[in-house]
């Protein structure tokens, strides 16, 4: 078998980007900000709801712990390890050290993203965890929805590292890339979600902010509906919108094809004028 | 063993840095790149290593082209250009392993190549991280995983710029070493380097190749062998005639003649003896041909 096929190469370019990650000052800041947020949460929802908290069951409490801020620490985290995903490579000079190897640059990337998929799932996953943890003490059990919330967390995080590393592919510079993606993620996407859904009665399930709550709203008991109308006055009405399960994974999975294909051309076609 | 060019150009919007540059080398030996800043010299290398694509003409590696075929046709090849910059997170070791792993070689063979390269190159401690290093440091590190795969073919650009003497030398053994087996091909600024350790050489400028040959024939060509007499007073009209009368007179100055001759030692003696003839010689230098000389004329008209 040669060494150098395309497989093993995708599995060294993973192995020596995991090292990477998780050596950088970012990896440690993330898993810290992910662990102190996730305490802070614990600790003022058990001092302000205790007992109300104990009438309740593991999903409900699964659903109200990771409502609040689930989406803004994967968009976070994502936008860290997506951001520069690849003008690492293309915007500075790793380029003349990675890109002269006997190697496609497709493959690089796939070793690469999957690595920094990994790395973003850690620092989420550590959010959730203290999830479990606190319905353990609460319930003494944890609900058997939670497969179906980390498989609709890993491809919310699995697309929205897609689109970051999409803008890493279009933007040179490493912080531009990152900052892109947080201000896209954190502002304008849910500006846009604002606007349309909740004033203009369109659905925003395009969004992956929006198709990621599916991740939480599968704790609910009776799913969500997905559209539900308030009348605030007689004369104006607000909407929210829930996206279903499916409608969740379906976008989340849209996300991480469509911003591969793009990502992986430009990086492919990326020249290093330098 | 074969980097060949044909007919490459490469266009930035209007601005050509490559226009219409050919040349073949297929045999072991070191070739160098000489140019002013701004010649062309690593957009060559990058076109070379597909960091960059041609707008017109091919490039081929081991008979393979690198634009269209780039894993395949940079298999047996090993570049060092501008300064790469290895993930500044991973530590020495593991940054030569990922080249090495990448390329195929067994780790017991990277580890034995790592530890021969650690003396050899004086590598900085191998779990030191990359961003820590200096550049010197990293150079070498980064020539260490040029090494390891043992390619065919050897791009450098300008690799000692920007280093201290001591790493210079190890740099300039370890191209003497290479070019006896592989195919060296490196872009410089020092002209003692390249007459050193080169047997051809190309003068690129504005993207052009001006002239390439091997490296003793252009000198010669460009001969400037001269020597220079000191008289015991001030070159008058008569001594200049007689001087001129038998030999190519370059300068004058004072008490100074400067002497073009062929290189010959019989004709320098002769020089010698006609001038202590025509007045007290007081002191007698002698310069060869050298290739900085031939790199003046060349780029110098340009």
């Amino acid at each position: 078998m040669e060494k150098d096929r395309d497989i093993n190469q995708y599995a060294i370019s993973f192995k020596y980007q995991l090292l990477s990650y998780i050596r950088t000052k970012r990896f440690i800041a993330l898993v810290i900000f992910s662990l102190a947020v996730s305490i802070l949460v614990t600790v003022l929802t058990f001092h302000i709801e205790y007992s109300l908290l104990k009438k309740e069951n593991s999903a409900k409490y699964m659903n109200s712990y990771l409502s609040p801020f689930f989406i803004d620490i994967v968009v976070i985290v994502a936008a860290f390890f997506g951001g520069d995903l690849i003008s690492t490579d293309t915007g500075t000079n790793s380029a003349y050290y990675i890109l002269v190897q006997p190697v496609k640059r497709y493959i690089l990337f796939m070793g690469k993203y999957t690595a920094a998929l990994i790395s973003s799932f850690i620092i989420v996953f550590i959010y959730v965890i203290v999830g479990y943890i606190g319905s353990f003490y609460l319930y003494g059990n944890l609900t058997n929805l939670v497969g179906k919330s980390l498989l609709m967390t890993l491809l919310f995080i699995a697309g929205t590292l897609m689109l970051a590393g999409f803008f890493s592919s279009v933007f040179k510079s490493s912080t531009v890339g990152i900052i892109a993606s947080i201000l896209i993620l954190i502002i304008v996407f849910p500006v846009i979600s604002t606007v349309l859904g909740s004033l203009e009665g369109i659905d925003p399930y395009f969004l992956i902010t929006s198709a990621g709550s599916a991740a939480y709203l599968v704790f609910q008991k009776p799913y969500p509906a997905a559209k539900v109308v308030s009348h605030v006055t007689p004369h104006i009405k607000t909407y929210t919108f829930n996206p279903t399960y499916y409608q969740g994974i379906e976008v989340a999975l849209l996300y991480l094809i469509i911003f591969s294909i793009l990502a992986i051309l430009i990086y492919s076609r990326r020249q290093i004028e330098g | 063993m074969e980097i060949s060019f044909k007919d490459v150009s490469k266009n930035y919007s209007k601005f050509k840095a490559l226009d219409n540059v050919s040349f073949d080398y297929n045999k072991p030996g070191a070739i160098g790149y000489l140019g002013p800043n701004g010649a062309g010299k690593t957009t060559t290398l990058k076109v070379m290593t597909n960091l960059l694509r041609p707008s017109k003409g091919t490039v081929e590696l081991n008979g393979i082209n690198v634009n269209k075929h780039p894993k395949k046709a940079l298999l047996g090849v090993g570049s060092m250009i501008e300064t790469p910059l290895p993930y500044p997170y991973l530590k020495v070791s593991d940054s030569l392993k990922f080249i090495g792993e990448l390329r195929g070689i067994d780790k017991s063979t990277i580890n034995k190549k790592i530890d021969e390269y650690f003396d050899a190159l004086k590598l900085p401690p191998l779990d030191s991280k990359i961003g820590k290093l200096s550049k010197g440091q990293r150079q070498r590190v980064v020539f260490a995983a040029v090494l390891i795969p043992d390619p065919d073919i050897v791009i450098l650009d300008e690799p000692t710029t920007g280093l201290d003497p001591f790493e210079r030398k190890i740099f300039r053994n370890f191209i003497l070493e290479l070019k006896k087996d592989k195919l060296v091909f490196f872009s410089s600024h020092i002209l003692s380097e390249v007459s050193e350790t080169c047997d051809d050489v190309i003068f690129l400028n504005k993207g052009k190749v001006l002239k390439s040959g091997k490296v003793d024939e252009i000198t010669r060509e460009f001969n400037t062998n001269a020597v220079k007499i000191e008289f015991i007073k001030n070159i008058d009209d008569n001594m200049l005639k007689q001087l001129k009368s038998n030999y190519n007179i370059i300068n004058v100055k004072d008490r100074t003649a400067t002497i073009k001759y062929s290189g010959k030692e019989d004709e320098r003696a002769s020089i010698l003896k006609s001038a202590m003839e025509i007045a007290p010689v007081i002191s007698y230098e002698s310069s060869g041909s050298d290739l900085e000389e031939a790199y003046i004329s060349i780029l110098g008209e340009k």
